[in-house]
């Protein structure tokens, strides 16, 4: 067993983005201030992370077809990057020898919607019976988001600040291994504005970014509506 | 929308679930009576509204081809918006829609899925092969299968009692008959995680309501098997008492 399990620290983006009438230019800018506004939230929430229950999310709720995800959420976190194997030798003039890996996007991605599902069941309690992954309905042209979420005990009004809301929640998950990138965010919001702006539906867009100096995952919660 | 139809990601995720166990008759038992319940209500209207949208999506993204745009997605995006709302398209209609699809598409693949694998051959070995490696057991209290990896034994289970109901006391009283000690990892609402260990065996118990994944490592004997079904058996029945 692992004396020290991940920790992964939530935030929450303080004000409710009204996405009604934005257009494309202006999504892009509201993206530019999330993405600078990121580093001086207060945390809402931070809580370790139990490693076989990851996996357990990981099988369920990920895209992906990537076994042994907690090992690479530990490894992530942490920031353990593997070397590879270096000749003796001089590269070629102008060339470089990769000496480290990189972290994987799509490993990343998984990670972020592994993590979003245990937020919501482990430390919301929401009923994951309620929760769906509609990805491969996103792959097929038809208009959805990422995740659908029926909220049906009110279990995020604390979050969202209202004491009842048109269900389902739709929600948009974007992971970061480095740099945030603003123009991932925006894309995120216009998945979110697509669907929310002829209804009366709550939109939730959850940032997993890597933090490297912390060796932990920070995640960010930005709440949007018509 | 009048009709709550939140039981239609319920029965997705049922559905899954029982994929993930690979009883596939009780896949196609929870498609079937919810396709059923659907086409009492306005199921058509749902999926021709998930459709339509889909079809302006596609006509938008073809139209972005002769186009020279900064941001696509972006464009795209403000595009269908002005689209749906020229036509008075639902979004909420379309979600329904899209999950209605999900759910026809699902049972739709199970069924072939469960024809492919019935048309078994003699030359067919391998078939042999992977029923031998993975059964699913059921009695009235839990379903489960055991698969056999390389180096371990995989057991998914469904019982009918949530992981918080569990009494890890009476199971740990029971196991250490059989020299088993046990550690609980992690005990929320939903969840519990707890690890067996014995001399030849090492048990990782995860439960979420109540569903259960098993990673069982014990030498590979000759009655590895038995042992490892004798375990499963124990310990799936002490936790649905």
């Amino acid at each position: 067993m692992l004396t020290n399990p991940p920790m992964v620290v939530v935030y929450v983006f303080p004000s409710v983005i009204n996405l009604g009438r934005m257009n494309a230019w202006q999504l892009e800018q509201q993206a530019e201030t999330i993405a600078a506004n990121l580093q001086t939230l207060s945390p809402l929430i931070s809580f370790p992370v139990n490693l076989r229950l990851f996996e357990y999310y990981n099988a369920k709720f990920s895209e992906k077809q990537v076994r042994r995800i907690d090992q690479n959420f530990f490894d992530y976190s942490r920031g353990t990057r593997f070397r590879l194997n270096v000749p003796f030798q001089n590269p070629p003039r102008r060339l470089r020898y990769l000496i480290q890996k990189f972290f994987s996007g799509d490993v990343s991605g998984d990670i972020d919607e592994a993590l979003f599902a245990y937020f919501l069941i482990e430390e919301m309690n929401l009923n994951s019976s309620y929760i769906g992954h509609t990805r491969p309905d996103k792959r097929g042209g038809y208009l959805t988001t990422d995740f659908v979420i029926w909220d049906i005990s009110f279990k995020l009004a604390s979050i969202l600040q209202r004491n009842r809301y048109a269900l389902p929640l739709l929600a948009e998950v974007k992971a970061f291994t480095g740099q945030i990138d603003p123009v991932r965010i925006s894309h995120g919001l216009a998945q979110l504005k697509i669907l929310i702006s002829n209804s009366s539906l709550l939109g939730l867009l959850f940032l997993a970014i890597r933090n490297e100096q912390r060796q932990r995952y920070d995640s960010y919660l930005v709440r949007v509506e018509r | 929308m009048e009709h709550d139809l939140s039981f239609i990601i319920k029965a997705i995720n049922d559905i899954n679930n029982s994929i993930w166990l690979g009883d596939f008759k009780k896949a196609v038992e929870i498609a079937d009576l919810n396709l059923r319940i659907l086409s009492k209500l306005e199921i058509s209207e749902l999926q021709r509204t998930a459709i339509e949208l889909r079809e302006i999506i596609w006509q938008i993204r073809k139209d972005l081809k002769e186009k020279e745009i900064e941001n696509r997605r972006l464009w795209v995006a403000e595009q269908v918006s002005k689209e749906m709302e020229k036509k008075e398209l639902n979004a909420v209609k379309n979600i329904f829609g899209v999950l209605a699809i999900h759910l026809l598409n699902l049972r739709e693949t199970i069924r072939y899925f469960m024809e492919a694998t019935s048309q078994v051959t003699l030359e067919d070995s391998s078939k042999k092969d992977l029923e031998e490696e993975r059964f699913l057991k059921e009695t009235n209290r839990y379903r489960y299968t055991i698969q056999r990896l390389p180096d371990k034994w995989e057991v998914s289970a469904i019982l009918d009692k949530t992981a918080s109901l569990w009494d890890l006391e009476n199971l740990r009283r029971e196991l250490s008959n059989y020299n088993f000690w046990i550690e609980e990892i992690h005990k929320r609402r939903p969840s519990r995680t707890f690890e067996l260990y014995a001399q030849d065996m090492y048990v990782q118990v995860t439960g979420q309501e109540n569903q259960v994944e098993m990673s069982i490592y014990t030498p590979a004997t000759t009655d590895a098997r038995q042992r490892v079904n004798k375990i499963t058996e124990t310990i799936l029945k002490l936790l649905a008492q």
